[in-house]
């Protein structure tokens, strides 16, 4: 008798290939879609390519490269926590390579900061205006001024970093307070979390 | 002979992946490239905000030019046949100009030189302007002179009373004459 | 002899392809939730700084609450008019604007899109937008009412710190009517 050997008939597994076809198509798609190059991390070379990029009329501004141009006052609750206390930091650019993390390093380790008391909020003018905060913010506008705004120039400009859920009042006293000053801050940028 | 299809077709399509994403990562800069920051447009002035009491106006509209309406059928006037089909003529011509910016001759004073008036007439009476004025109007045409050849005395025209009078209201070209240089336009009255 | 045959038939769900298929969703969904929670890169507005002189706008835009805003602009000239005409009080002129232009902050964006298009069928026309907001009421509010109307073009604004009360407690409204302008006296 003679006895057939069965063949196991090997071949390619299309479902498992068109799986991870499939698979890498999407993972690509996904992560190169969503991806946003940091460009503070890349060296300067020897030379420098131009590249011009196209100009937005808008009054509205998308965040340069990290790097900090102006004075900015960084406002937000105590440890992310909406129920603590309000802080404000004061960040100033040195030079033209200071990003906003190492100016942030550096006002949390020259204690360049100040506390909102609860009650900010119920204080009269008069009072508010006292506290401790807001004569240092106030002293910070002037020096950043008295040192960098000479003159009226439409391009002087002051920064707010704040958290979305800050209470306007903060907010609307440096814009007062640049307001002090005429046409020499004739304008302040507000930045915050876009969601 | 369906399954090498089948193969071929996803090979294809791995192969597009890859160079799909080969050129993505050729788009990322690489580190002897320096891009500069991106500048946005120098700001403009700002309008600031007043404090104290609130003052709500119309919308800002720029001023208002009362001038020869182009977009309407007006004719020109050729200023080069007019002198070269009579050099000597003075002519005078009283008109009107109605709400509508409409322009009516009331009289045509042509001292004897009908042919120019003539030709003056036909044209003028196609003249439209815009209609911010109404009012007389008054054209003195002197082809001999040497400094004024055109004398236009607007010193009876007013402002159009549905225009407000915050609006300002400025002169443009009130004739349209081809070839004429505007130094031999003068406005004033006529005697 | 016959040989009966007996074919089993196996059935079975193929639990490879099924497996792979609920790793790829898996993983689809897990990237894109990551990425969706991630924030979107931070955007600025320029605020002008406030100057020292009776606010001239066409627009009044004051935030009452964080649902709610009280919209004035030269339409409302004739309304006045006739109320003042009519004998009634400063207060009472006020409390009806107050009642006949309040709106959810839903209801502005229609607004908005309607002076957009005013715009766009008048280029020549320029609109100075003054937003008041309350000292309490939290900023996020205020800048998302200014991104309604940032960036685009002859639509200017400029915010500060006022409450609805200044304005329903103002000494007079009056009207210029050559100008048909709206003068709040705080």
């Amino acid at each position: 008798m003679a006895f057939k050997k069965d063949y196991i008939k090997r071949g390619l597994s299309l479902p498992g290939m068109i799986d991870i076809i499939f698979l890498l198509l999407i993972f690509s798609l996904v992560t190169l879609s969503s991806s946003n190059p940091d460009v503070s991390q890349y060296k300067e070379g020897e030379q420098s390519v131009q590249i011009d990029l196209p100009i937005i009329n808008s009054n509205l501004t998308e965040k340069r490269n990290n790097i900090l141009t102006t004075l900015m006052f960084e406002i937000k609750f105590m440890d992310d926590n909406i129920n603590n206390p309000r802080v404000v930091y004061y960040l100033l650019p040195s030079g033209d390579t200071t990003t906003y993390q190492i100016a942030k390093q550096k006002a949390i380790e020259n204690a360049q900061c100040d506390t909102f008391p609860d009650n900010f909020l119920s204080l009269s003018d008069y009072a508010f205006e006292s506290l401790s905060a807001c004569q240092s913010i106030r002293k910070a506008i002037k020096d950043y001024k008295n040192a960098h705004f000479v003159e009226p120039n439409y391009n002087n400009s002051v920064e707010i970093r704040a958290d979305r859920n800050l209470e306007f009042r903060i907010f609307n006293y440096v814009l007062d307070q640049c307001s002090a000053y005429g046409d020499t801050i004739p304008r302040v940028i507000s930045r915050s979390l876009s969601y | 002979m369906s399954k090498y299809i089948i193969i071929f077709l996803c090979i294809t399509i791995l192969m597009i992946f890859v160079f799909y994403v080969l050129n993505e990562l050729n788009r990322l800069p690489n580190d002897k490239i320096s891009i500069s920051a991106y500048d946005p447009p120098p700001p403009s002035e700002p309008i600031r905000p007043g404090i104290g009491d609130i003052i709500i106006t119309g919308p800002e509209r720029k001023p208002l030019l009362f001038s020869i309406d182009l977009s309407s059928n007006s004719d020109a006037l050729d200023w080069q046949r007019l002198m070269s089909d009579d050099p000597t003529a003075t002519i005078t011509v009283h008109g009107y100009i109605d709400e509508n910016g409409i322009f009516y001759i009331k009289n045509l004073d042509d001292a004897g030189h009908t042919n120019v008036g003539r030709i003056i007439s036909k044209i003028m009476t196609t003249w439209r302007y815009t209609f911010y004025k109404t009012g007389d109007i008054q054209f003195y045409f002197n082809l001999p002179s040497k400094e004024a050849k055109l004398i236009i005395d607007i010193s009876d025209l007013k402002r159009n009373p549905v225009i407000a009078d915050y609006v300002n209201i400025h002169n443009g070209m009130l004739y349209n004459i081809l070839k004429l240089s505007t130094d031999l336009v003068n406005y004033g009255s006529i005697n | 002899m016959s040989f009966k045959q007996r074919f089993k038939i196996k059935e079975s769900i193929e639990l490879v392809s099924l497996i792979d298929m609920i790793f790829i969703l898996l993983i689809f969904f897990l990237v894109s939730s990551y990425v969706i929670q991630t924030p979107s890169q931070e955007r600025g507005l320029f605020l002008p700084t406030p100057k020292n002189e009776p606010g001239t706008a066409q627009i009044l835009i004051q935030i009452i609450d964080s649902n709610s805003i009280f919209w004035l602009d030269k339409s409302d000239y004739t309304f006045i008019r006739n109320s003042i005409l009519s004998g009634l009080s400063t207060k009472d002129i006020v409390s009806r604007l107050y009642n006949r232009n309040s709106m959810s902050i839903q209801d502005l964006d229609s607004k908005i899109s309607n002076l957009k298009n005013m715009v766009v069928q008048d280029p020549e026309e320029h609109y100075f937008c003054l937003i008041r907001s309350p000292n309490d009421l939290a900023c996020g509010v205020v800048m998302d009412v200014i991104s309604k109307i940032a960036g685009q073009n002859n639509i200017e604004y400029g915010c500060l710190g006022g409450a609805v009360n200044d304005i329903l407690n103002c000494n007079t409204i009056k009207i210029n009517p050559q100008e048909q302008t709206i003068k709040i006296e705080l």
